[in-house]
């Protein structure tokens, strides 16, 4: 059986906007050390590399959204180091210099990229966590929610 | 809920808070006397903060009849009036030939820029109306309707003594809090001006150009407080600073005892009973002379406040109970007595820098029903 996985494609313009978020709360108060994530590139899009930013959180219209830009990951892997072929799932992982957050807010965080193209045909797409999520307190998935399902993330971080 | 509030938890505690910072401060006076708890008589006064733009740091000149000179400022933050004015002097004589001197006129306080006069043709102007003037005018105090000329020194015409001042709090996580207080000394009206602006800003990121959260406070002259019951703001937020901009303060700088930004606490259930007994303390001692003058020797006045909580619930009490073991009869701490107004001209009025008098006493009327007794004095 096939290894399949869902993702949310990206095209031009879209790496350098917020549309894509992820929210998360934290359950305690954590320091960020790093966080892990996975991207399908889809044929060989051109980017120059790629961020994760993590926004502070607004309630607008019912809905959490990103306000304001609070950490950029130290480090911004370039596409000659995620990917030189055309086509694949790669695991990548940013780094942070260990900023902290509070337990119940909610952060969003959003991948963000450079001199980036992006097509129906040739794009980078955010894996989904679907159909297991890391963490899946208050989230009850079945086979027609991959719409609802987060975008693919683990952290490494300690509990203050 | 009771209207009595317990200023239990300060956010900006010099043991809690991330980093703290302050726009400027006097050597005598340091921002440290703030955090004092112990006495709100010994006081923060801010030196002097400037802040110039880049592109807004120009003023244009003359000491040649028709010849003008533009003394350039750098742009930047000047924590004290006399590095900001030591930056004009050094702008002047870097474009022009005379030896300027400019200070804070020691009895109105106003900006003074003197020249020599010994450089190109002996003379002096201060061209406000230039357009490259504006800005530094509007800083310093100076009317840019007419150009200064005919003299050697000119005065500004509006009292300034910075641009604004500002602490500043990065409380390390985010927090949302629910109540502000600041005072002076007790017994003399806060040194602040009833046209002074302050606000309380609140934001994601130490950047103030669009905080999330601003709030102008309402002038009083005794205290200035703002209390929410749901949180100053929808969200967290990280960074916390109070503005005040004053400045056309005569006194030639702004002062604070003490402040307070964290949460409150406020029995649900219990409350206190009426009357609500004070008592006036006024330290004064009169002596009579045989002939029947009185001679006194005049100390400051306090307040006494007693408190007769009734249905407190187990939770309530063991909360106080926690306040107390915090605070004991030695730390000061800010209390509401009526945060609603209901008794008094303004929730202001009741907000005092107390300390516990004596122990509170307690007793158990009924299970889940206590009844507590407690006195506060409020602090000098």
């Amino acid at each position: 059986m096939a290894w399949e996985v869902w993702g949310n494609p990206y095209l031009t313009g879209e790496l350098s906007n917020t549309t894509r978020h992820q929210p998360v709360i934290f359950h305690d108060d954590i320091v960020l050390r790093a966080c892990r994530t996975w991207v399908v590139i889809y044929n060989n899009p051109v980017f120059t590399n790629l961020q994760m930013k993590i926004y502070s959180s607004e309630l607008v219209g019912g809905s959490q959204v990103p306000k304001k830009l609070l950490h950029t990951s130290s480090n911004s892997p370039t596409k000659a180091e995620i990917i030189t072929l055309s086509n694949g799932v790669k695991e990548i992982y940013f780094d942070f210099d260990f900023p902290v957050f509070s337990a119940n807010d909610t952060y969003h965080f959003v991948l963000s990229g450079t001199g980036y193209t992006g097509t129906t045909d040739s794009h980078i797409a955010w894996q989904k966590a679907f159909p297991d999520p890391v963490n899946r307190t208050g989230l009850t998935l079945s086979a027609n929610d991959i719409g609802i399902a987060p975008f693919q993330l683990y952290f490494i971080g300690s509990e203050l | 809920m009771s209207c009595t509030r317990f200023f239990h938890q300060s956010f900006i505690d010099t043991d809690l808070v991330s980093s703290s910072f302050v726009s400027s401060q006097q050597a005598a006076f340091p921002v440290s006397n703030i955090y004092n708890q112990q006495r709100r008589s010994k006081v923060w006064r801010s030196q002097g903060f400037w802040e110039v733009l880049s592109g807004a740091n120009t003023i244009v000149f003359q000491e040649t009849t028709g010849v003008d000179l533009t003394a350039t400022i750098p742009a930047g933050e000047y924590t004290s009036s006399t590095s900001f004015f030591a930056a004009l002097k050094t702008a002047f004589e870097a474009v022009g030939a005379s030896t300027y001197t400019v200070v804070s006129d020691t009895s109105t306080k106003k900006v003074k820029v003197t020249c020599n006069g010994v450089g190109g043709g002996g003379i002096f102007q201060l061209r406000w109306s230039h357009a490259a003037s504006a800005s530094i005018a509007a800083i310093l105090g100076y009317d840019t309707s007419t150009d200064d000329t005919g003299a050697l020194a000119y005065l500004s015409d509006v009292l300034k003594i910075h641009t604004s001042e500002w602490l500043m709090w990065d409380l390390g996580l985010s927090g949302n809090p629910r109540a502000l207080a600041l005072i002076g000394p007790r017994n003399t009206p806060l040194k602040i001006s009833p046209s002074a602006i302050i606000r309380i800003l609140g934001n994601e990121t130490n950047n103030w150009t669009a905080p999330s959260y601003e709030q102008t406070l309402t002038y009083n002259d005794a205290i200035l407080q703002q209390m929410k019951e749901a949180g100053f703001h929808t969200e967290s937020l990280r960074y916390w600073r109070l503005q005040i901009i004053d400045a056309s303060n005569p006194l030639g700088f702004v002062e604070f005892g003490s402040v307070y930004l964290g949460e409150y606490y406020s029995p649900t259930r219990g409350s206190p009973q009426f009357p609500f007994q004070s008592e006036y303390i006024d330290r004064s001692t009169t002596v009579f002379s045989e002939g029947g003058q009185t001679f006194s020797d005049i100390l400051p006045k306090s307040e006494r406040f007693s408190l007769e909580w009734f249905g407190l619930t187990v939770t309530e009490k063991e909360e106080i109970d926690e306040i107390f073991t915090k605070f004991g009869v030695s730390i000061p701490m800010f209390m509401s007595f009526d945060s609603e107004a209901n008794f008094s001209s303004s929730v202001n009025y009741f907000v005092r820098y107390v300390k516990f008098d004596k122990e509170p006493v307690v007793s158990l009327t009924s299970p889940n029903n206590y009844t507590m007794r407690m006195e506060f004095r409020e602090e000098l």
